[in-house]
């Protein structure tokens, strides 16, 4: 796809996702300039580049979905061969609970693939969790794709505590997790589809947690081990 | 009696739910489950019908007496008007 910025700061963040070769982009992103405008006077406590940078990824999620892929709000690693996604509602912790897992399990062993806004997309049927230059407040993000182990909703609490939750039961969270608002029925059903897929796929948790190191250590045996 | 435009029903990871689509989804920004019931009942009322009729497609359709179907339809209907889904 093009993406279309005027800014160096969006532009840096793509340089590691420029193609060379020569395929056809598959579609465009651009911001209109009356709207970063508008938005940029809306949104006073922003510079024009972050406001262009946030509805460019707006446009980026709405758009890739008619292609085979979305994004899930969640903090993604990529940990032995494969992808875990731990969504949750910002301010929750999800970047905070990624860092105890490279605090316990080592950062050369786990590598943040999207801090915030990682894309799922299937091949062969089979769900993957890629980097996009999208990843919110930290921007950490790396230009790789991993198949999905498993895919964790995260709660606060005192205690650790953790448990596999039925594809149907996990629904809301997705659709509360995909950052959906005004699709078109084409667009919502396509997303509906993935999450069907994605469900049916792989395994889904609920991980009841605290910021100590004993929440990677309890998620670590449950979803990497049961494999 | 008809709900509202702008709702997409869908059977997903072996239920039913609602979500609204493109205006909709300023107004009501959230999804609905529905089990099997409430999906044939959204389904009916996704076009206009009256009560009477709703409770005869109902009974047709379940092995139910009037007297809950007919409280099943009003609990539904109750809840779809709490949330401003309904004409």
């Amino acid at each position: 796809m093009n993406i279309h910025s005027r800014f160096d700061f969006t532009n840096n963040l793509c340089r590691p996702y420029v193609d060379n070769g020569n395929r056809e982009p598959l579609f465009d992103v651009r911001v209109g300039e009356s709207f970063l405008k508008k938005e940029t006077e809306k949104n006073s406590h922003l510079t024009p580049d972050v406001v262009e940078h946030i509805f460019l990824a707006s446009a980026f999620y709405k758009q890739i979905i008619n292609f085979g892929g979305f994004l899930l709000h969640s903090s993604c690693i990529l940990y032995k061969g494969k992808a875990y996604l731990f969504s949750a509602p910002s301010k929750t912790g999800k970047s905070t609970h990624t860092r105890l897992w490279q605090a316990v399990f080592g950062k050369e062993n786990v590598k943040i693939i999207n801090d915030d806004m990682p894309l799922v997309k299937f091949t062969d049927g089979r769900p993957f969790a890629c980097g996009t230059p999208f990843a919110g407040g930290t921007d950490i993000n790396i230009n790789t794709c991993a198949p999905i182990g498993a895919v964790v909703f995260l709660e606060r609490a005192e205690q650790n505590q953790i448990e596999r939750i039925q594809p149907f039961s996990s629904i809301p969270l997705f659709i509360e997790q995909t950052k959906h608002f005004n699709l078109d029925t084409s667009t919502y059903t396509a997303l509906l589809d993935m999450i069907d897929v994605l469900t049916a796929s792989i395994p889904i948790y609920r991980l009841r947690c605290n910021k100590n190191e004993g929440a990677a250590i309890l998620a670590e045996k449950t979803i990497v081990t049961q494999e | 009696m008809k709900i509202k435009d702008g709702f997409l029903l869908r059977q997903i990871a072996g239920g039913t739910v609602v979500v609204p689509v493109g205006k909709a989804s300023v107004d009501f920004n959230g999804m609905i489950t529905l089990n099997e019931t409430g999906a044939f009942l959204w389904k009916l009322l996704e076009n206009d019908i009256s009560e009477v009729e709703l409770l005869q497609r109902l009974t047709a359709e379940y092995d139910i007496s009037e007297d809950i179907a007919k409280a099943d339809i009003n609990a539904f209907i109750g809840k779809l008007k709490d949330a401003g889904l309904i004409d």
